[in-house]
């Protein structure tokens, strides 16, 4: 089955293919049920590939790790000492890739599934065009995380770059927010030019390693971080978190994912909770042992997705429209995942990817369900009460409401209370991290109180037509909602630490990622080991133990969500904006004028070098074009009075040249 | 070459008192015969040197060519250039070439000529107003063109050559002759023979249509 | 008698045909500054011939004269063409095509 780790890719490629030869036919050829039949099936073949090559995995003959060399893509001979240099296309897999391709086609099927009832007014066209694009982008997925070289990698990650603003900008005649006259297209505009801004840092750190290393090869790379030097790691290691912050909404490139929200919902469940934001951390991940080798970088990573937790939480709590909230809730997650890789805890952070994915798709998709109740209604200050009408959306709902505030048994709970015990007691960690962890797990579990408090409870205050049109999801959307309800409840078992567990329940994930390369309990020992004295025993709270750190955070989470019940609880009615609280209120209302200060810092400059450029061209470029020809155009008016018309002229010039030609042949 | 000198200087006085006198051509004309005579009889032993009517004719070629050019009248002109076609004639002859001094005077100065004749007549031209050529430019420059080409040409000649002597009686038999001729165009320049009656036929064929008059 | 004798007339002969060509405006005489020229060359082609020996000069004469007539008729032909519109034969009246 291993040997079939090709066709994972490429089924869902084949999908887009065949579904967007019939979209540009304008759909004629494929009736709309086979259209999302292929879409889905697609994905369930790749699911059940997946789950083949994985249980392939692992066995005595093939080891941890399975390499699949399908061709030569770039032959370019070999280097001054003898290095390969060719560029191979191959797969590769091994346990933290299996995870990932698990999470990617399984909770892309759900969500293709769940799509054709949510797409289900679109036309024909629009309808195959979208699973056309949602193919392409489950194809490019997988070619990301299983690439074997940096160079397929790279391909997956621009894929799934332009797959994001196909989809963000799919309702391309609609105006996504009138307040500042943005398109959708404008938002599928801004996320593509963001995340290229953070692949530059991505192929900049491609070009050092390929020349210190001589290979492209990922674990060619890997295997001589050794020899690299300090700086080289630290650049190397900055570079490559450059692009997973455009690709994972850290500060500053986090700009693009609330207006990313401008796509249909199933896009946001799929693309910007689950799998395409959660590329930066895959890579991160990946490239540990390159981190681990720089302290500084992993200092910065830590620092960065700390900030980008607390901020984005901040900034969540102001938000009136429901999917905002929610990408501002994806970006402050992703926060955490970046956190935990940058204490060194590479597998809290994936088991951390692998529970948002769950949480953060169900929470997506059942916003999407209850903007299709209410007829596209987003604004949760129009919703309320619909926990009678819509009971099996509100349960799927709360369950993720709890597993994203850390509330136990739910999956959350686990991998956000492993990633703040590293965050605390790993290398490189801190209070002062641990305590920005603390705050912003409550933060979040406020917003997302506030969240479930005024879409479902209360009395409704929802507008005449929404209320006329209210019905629950066809089957179709639900199924999939309570499948992922059951991940958000269960997954969280997967990675018990060992002290909960007491040794009956062992940390099942972070021992099946042992073997990755920076992700076994070596490494982190090591890196612990490492980081002696700068530990929580430095600051004088040695005595924290585990149970300590974790009632503290159970205990802001729960008060968190208490602040949320007494101001929007009970039926309470919504509280008006809070009169002129100062300055700190605007502020977060404002979105900490983040993209202002972009637009004032980055943008307004680039415009005035492209004005200047444009100038630049049609003066000087132009000017010396024309030139040109205004040069040949005065050059013949002077030489025109050579045509004098008088035959005697023209001779007397005959004459001249032929006494000039004698005389120097005969000289 | 006394005499040459002396009937030289007696033709320029000739030409001097011309000039002076206009209303009375009697006096030079009895000075050139007089003078000219006395000077033949004096110096008759010159009058049996080739190299006598060799500088004659040169002298009489190189005055008509220059007349010629600066004569206002055409008639005048054509009427020189006959005069010029038959001192080259004469060279012809010097130089054993018979049978081109047959041609020339009978095609060239027979036929061509009275072609420029009929047609100067034809076109009733006169003397030019003047001989001002459009400009002194021109005119200037045309003097220094043919003066720097003259030099030209004779400085070539005088210092890229070893003079060879030739006497009539080195000649072989029959060079110059028509037969000589005859025999090289109809053997080795057979092709070009022809086509030049071809050029021939289509001169006639289009001088005749360029000069038609049209029908109007 | 040298050759050189008949090359320096024939060269002469030429520069004051080349002279007259570009001083003269009546059409005609310019043409007959180009019989000079050509005749000029004849005589220089028949003085080589007749220090080397060989009648290819003669023949060379030959074809000259042939074609200085066939010339000759032709640019007459045209003089009178020109004539017939422009009631001179100046040359200088034929200069339309100038700037």
């Amino acid at each position: 089955m291993l040997q079939r780790l090709w066709l994972i890719p490429v089924l869902p490629f084949a999908g887009f293919v065949l579904n967007g030869l019939n979209a540009l036919l304008g759909a004629r050829f494929l009736p709309r049920r086979a259209v999302g039949v292929l879409a889905c099936a697609a994905v369930l073949g790749s699911f059940l590939l997946s789950l083949g090559a994985v249980t392939g995995l692992g066995t005595r003959s093939t080891g941890w790790r399975f390499t699949q060399d399908l061709f030569t893509w770039i032959p370019m001979g070999q280097a001054a000492d003898g290095a390969d240099l060719t560029v191979r296309w191959g797969y590769a897999l091994d346990p933290l890739s299996a995870v990932l391709i698990l999470v990617v086609t399984g909770i892309g099927f759900l969500i293709h599934v769940y799509s054709i009832g949510y797409m289900a007014d679109e036309p024909g066209e629009a309808f195959a065009r979208f699973f056309s694009y949602l193919n392409l982008f489950m194809a490019m997925m997988l070619t990301l995380v299983l690439g074997a070289s940096l160079p397929v990698v790279f391909v997956g990650w621009e894929g799934v770059g332009l797959c994001s603003y196909l989809l963000i900008g799919f309702y391309h005649d609609r105006m996504f927010d009138e307040a500042s006259r943005m398109t959708c297209a404008d938002a599928g505009r801004k996320a593509f030019i963001t995340n290229r801004v953070g692949d530059i840092g991505f192929m900049l750190g491609m070009l050092l390693l390929f020349s210190r290393a001589g290979t492209l090869d990922i674990q060619g790379i890997l295997g001589q971080v050794g020899s690299f030097g300090p700086r080289v790691c630290t650049a190397a290691a900055l570079l490559l978190f450059l692009g997973a912050c455009g690709k994972s909404a850290q500060i500053p490139l986090f700009v693009w994912l609330p207006d990313a929200m401008a796509g249909p919902t199933p896009v946001s469940a799929l693309i910007h909770a689950a799998t395409m934001v959660t590329a930066g951390v895959y890579v991160t991940c990946r490239m540990a042992p390159l981190y681990l080798a720089s302290p500084e970088a992993m200092a910065t990573v830590a620092g960065v997705g700390a900030l980008t937790a607390l901020l984005a939480a901040l900034i969540g709590i102001a938000q009136d429209d429901i999917k905002k909230v929610l990408a501002y809730s994806t970006v402050s997650q992703l926060g955490y995942m970046m956190l935990a890789a940058g204490v060194g805890a590479f597998s809290a952070g994936i088991f951390h990817l692998l529970t948002h994915a769950f949480f953060k798709a169900l929470l997506f998709l059942g916003a999407g369900s209850v903007i299709h109740a209410l007829s596209g209604e987003q604004d949760i200050r129009a919703m309320g009460g619909l926990r009678g009408r819509l009971p099996l959306t509100h349960a799927a709902f709360l369950v993720a409401v709890l597993a994203i505030s850390g509330i136990p048994p739910f999956a959350g709970f686990f991998s956000k209370d492993a990633i703040l015990w590293a965050a605390l007691g790993g290398r490189g960690g801190s209070p002062l991290l641990w305590a920005v962890g603390v705050l912003t797990a409550g933060i979040t579990a406020f917003y997302m109180m506030r969240l479930y408090l005024l879409v479902f409870a209360g009395e409704p205050r929802l507008s005449e037509r929404a209320r006329h049109h209210l019905h629950e999801s066809p089957a179709v959307m639900t199924v999939p909602l309570l499948v992922l309800a059951a991940g958000s409840a269960l997954a969280g078992l997967l990675g018990v630490s060992r002290f909960l567990g007491g040794g009956r329940l062992p940390d099942l994930l972070g021992r099946y990622l042992a073997p990755v390369p920076g992700l076994g309990a070596a490494d982190l020992a090591a890196a612990e080991a490492g980081a002696a004295g700068t530990g929580a025993a430095a600051f004088g709270i040695a005595g924290l133990s585990e149970w300590e750190a974790l009632a503290a955070v159970l205990v802001v989470s729960l008060g968190g969500m208490a602040v949320a019940w007494a101001i929007y609880g009970h039926g309470r009615p919504v509280p008006a904006a809070a009169p002129a609280a100062g300055p700190i209120v605007r502020l977060v209302k404002g979105k900490f004028f983040v993209d202002e200060a972009i637009e004032a810092l980055v943008l307004r400059p680039y415009r005035a070098l492209c004005r200047l450029s444009a100038a630049f061209d049609e003066t000087i470029v132009d000017g010396l074009v024309n030139a040109v020809g205004t040069a040949t155009d005065v050059a013949s008016q002077v030489a025109r009075y050579a045509q004098t018309g008088y035959v005697r002229n023209y001779a007397l010039v005959f004459f001249l040249g032929t006494v000039a030609i004698l005389y120097w042949v005969l000289r | 070459m006394h005499l040459l000198i002396g009937l030289i200087a007696v033709i320029v006085v000739f030409a001097v008192l011309r000039g002076f006198l206009p209303g009375r051509p009697g006096l030079p004309i009895l000075f050139l015969v007089i003078a000219g005579t006395t000077l033949a009889v004096l110096e008759r032993d010159d009058l049996l040197r080739i190299e006598f009517w060799a500088g004659g004719v040169a002298f009489v070629a190189i005055l008509s060519a220059l007349l010629i050019v600066l004569h206002p009248n055409p008639m005048v002109s054509v009427l020189f250039l006959i005069v010029n076609l038959f001192c080259i004639a004469v060279f012809y002859l010097m130089l054993q070439a018979q049978f081109l001094a047959a041609l020339q005077v009978i095609v060239y100065a027979g036929a061509i000529m009275v072609l420029f004749v009929f047609v100067v007549m034809l076109l009733n031209l006169r003397a030019e107003e003047g001989l001002h050529p459009g400009g002194g430019v021109q005119r200037g420059l045309a003097f220094a063109l043919g003066a720097a080409f003259a030099g030209l040409m004779l400085w070539t000649i005088k210092t890229r050559r070893d003079p060879p002597y030739f006497a009539p009686s080195s000649f072989a038999g029959g060079f110059g002759t028509a037969r000589e001729v005859g025999a090289l165009l109809f053997g080795k320049y057979l092709f070009a023979f022809e086509a030049a009656s071809i050029l021939l036929v289509a001169a006639m064929v289009g001088a005749v249509i360029l000069a038609k008059r049209r029908l109007e | 008698m040298h050759v050189e004798f008949f090359l320096i007339i024939a060269a002469l002969l030429f520069s004051i045909g080349c002279v007259g060509v570009l001083i003269r405006r009546n059409a005609i005489v310019i043409l007959m500054c180009i019989e000079l020229m050509l005749n000029a060359v004849n005589l220089t082609f028949v003085a080589f011939a007749a220090e080397g020996q060989a009648m290819t000069g003669h023949i060379f004469v030959f074809f000259v004269m042939t074609v200085a007539a066939a010339e000759a008729a032709v640019g007459l032909a045209i003089v009178i063409a020109f004539f017939r519109r422009r009631r001179s034969a100046d040359v200088d009246d034929a200069s339309l095509m100038r700037w």
